[in-house]
C-alpha cells in the first residue's frame, strides 16, 4: 500500500471512529435494512398454497373417529392415508 | 408431499376417493401414539397393510380391505377398485370420545396460523425425465411448500389483540415454525440455538429478525420478519406474517437440503375456522411435548 493510501485509509478509519456508531461500524455481520411492506407483500401472496390443488377438493377427516362415524352414515369405506407425521400438513 | 404431487393429483383418484370413500389422514407417530379412544382405533390399522405408512381402506370396525404404498395413480386406483368390490358394510358399535389425550388437544378459544414455507432457491435442476413418476416426484420435493399450524393460546392471543407479543408465543414461533420443513417433519430449536431473536411488536407492525445456529453451525437460518396484526373488539382479525433468510443444513427427516446457504421464506396467516384442516394438529405438537408451553 502507498503512503497516499495509508493516509486515506487512516483518515477514513479515523472519520468512522469519529461519526459513526461504533455498532454500525465494527458490526460482525453487515448491517440489514429488514424486510420492506412491498418484499412482504409479494412473498407472503406467492407462498399462499394454490388454490386448485386437487388434493384439497377431497373432503378429509383429519380424526379417524370422525370419518369412521361419518363413514357409518354413509356406509362407504373409509380411505386412510397414514405417514409419517401429519400427511394432511406437513411438506 | 410425493403423494399429493403423483397419485392425489390424479383425477380419477381424486374423483373416486370423493364419491365413494370416507377419507382421513393420520400420521402413525401422531394419532397413533394417542392415548385415548382416537389412538386405540388409530393402532388397529397402522401396520396392518405391512409398513407404518400408506393407503388404506378399512370398514368401521377397523378391519383392513386394502392397502397400498405406491405413488402410481394407477395403482392406486387398482387398490381402490379392488377395496371397492370387497367392501361391505359393517355394523360396528359407538365408540365414546369423551377423554381425550390433553396433548393433542387444541387450546380453547386459542388462534391457528397457518404457515408455509419455500426454498426460494438453490436445489439443482430436476435430473428425473420428465414424464416419469420420478420426474413428478423430484420436482414436488425441490418446490414444495412446507405447510404448517402455529397455535395460539387464549392468553397469548388477548395479549397479540392488546398489542404485545408474549415471550411464550415468541419462543414457540422461533423455536418450531422458523424451520425448513419442505422435505418432510423438520428439527425444531432449542433454546440454547437462539442466538439472537428481537422480534418486536408495535402499532400492529411485528418486525425483527433472528439467528437460529446448531452448537456445531451445520444448521441454521438467519432472517428479517415482517408482520401486520389486527384486532377489532379484542380479537385478533389479522395476523400476516413474512420471514425471509438464508437457511443452511437440514434435519435428520428433511434430506436433500440444497448445498450451502440458500434462501428460505416462511409465511404465517391467520387460518379461518371453517378451513376444513383447522382442526389438523401441528407436527410440532407430537414432536416437542413443551409446544405450548
Amino acid at each position: 500500500m502507498t503512503s497516499t493510501r495509508l493516509v486515506a485509509a487512516a483518515l477514513a478509519g479515523a472519520a468512522c471512529i469519529s461519526l459513526c456508531p461504533v455498532a454500525s461500524c465494527f458490526a460482525q455481520e453487515p448491517a440489514r435494512a429488514g424486510l420492506t411492506l412491498a418484499e412482504f407483500e409479494k412473498l407472503h401472496k406467492e407462498l399462499q398454497p394454490p388454490r386448485d390443488e386437487p388434493w384439497r377438493t377431497i373432503p378429509w377427516h383429519v380424526s379417524i373417529l370422525a370419518g369412521r362415524e361419518a363413514a357409518a352414515r354413509a356406509r362407504k369405506p373409509i380411505f386412510v392415508w397414514v405417514a409419517s407425521g401429519e400427511p394432511l400438513g406437513c411438506g | 408431499m410425493a403423494f399429493r404431487a403423483t397419485a392425489f393429483n390424479d383425477a380419477k383418484v381424486v374423483e373416486m376417493l370423493r364419491s365413494q370413500f370416507v377419507c382421513v389422514g393420520i400420521a402413525h407417530n401422531g394419532a397413533g401414539r394417542r392415548k385415548d379412544a382416537e389412538g386405540d382405533f388409530a393402532r388397529k390399522i397402522i401396520g396392518k397393510g405391512g409398513t407404518l405408512q400408506g393407503l388404506h381402506v378399512i370398514n368401521t370396525r377397523g378391519e383392513l380391505i386394502g392397502y397400498v404404498y405406491d405413488f402410481r395413480p394407477e395403482s392406486v386406483l387398482a387398490m381402490l377398485q379392488r377395496a371397492l368390490k370387497k367392501f361391505e358394510p359393517v355394523d360396528a358399535p359407538a365408540i365414546e370420545f369423551k377423554e381425550k389425550d390433553r396433548h393433542f388437544v387444541m387450546p380453547e378459544n386459542g388462534l391457528v396460523v397457518a404457515t408455509t414455507a419455500k426454498v426460494l432457491a438453490g436445489h439443482d435442476p430436476v435430473k428425473a425425465t420428465r414424464g416419469t413418476i420420478q420426474y413428478d416426484m423430484e420436482t414436488a420435493w425441490k418446490s414444495s411448500l412446507g405447510r404448517e399450524h402455529l397455535w395460539v393460546r387464549e392468553d397469548e392471543a388477548q395479549a397479540l389483540a392488546g398489542g404485545k407479543l408474549p415471550r411464550s408465543l415468541e419462543l414457540r414461533l422461533v423455536r418450531y415454525h422458523l424451520v425448513d420443513n419442505t422435505r418432510g417433519t423438520p428439527t425444531g430449536w432449542t433454546e440454547k440455538e437462539i442466538k439472537k431473536a428481537h422480534l418486536k411488536l408495535h402499532d400492529g407492525r411485528l418486525t425483527g429478525s433472528v439467528h437460529l445456529e446448531t452448537k456445531d453451525g451445520s444448521r441454521g437460518y438467519q432472517a428479517e420478519l415482517l408482520g401486520i396484526l389486527e384486532a377489532r373488539d379484542g380479537k385478533v382479525t389479522r395476523f400476516d406474517m413474512v420471514v425471509q433468510g438464508q437457511f443452511w443444513g437440514q434435519g435428520a427427516y428433511t434430506p436433500g437440503a440444497p448445498r450451502g446457504r440458500f434462501p428460505l421464506a416462511i409465511a404465517f396467516r391467520l387460518l379461518d375456522a371453517r378451513d376444513p384442516l383447522y382442526h389438523l394438529v401441528p407436527d410440532a405438537v407430537r414432536c416437542y411435548p413443551d409446544y405450548l408451553r
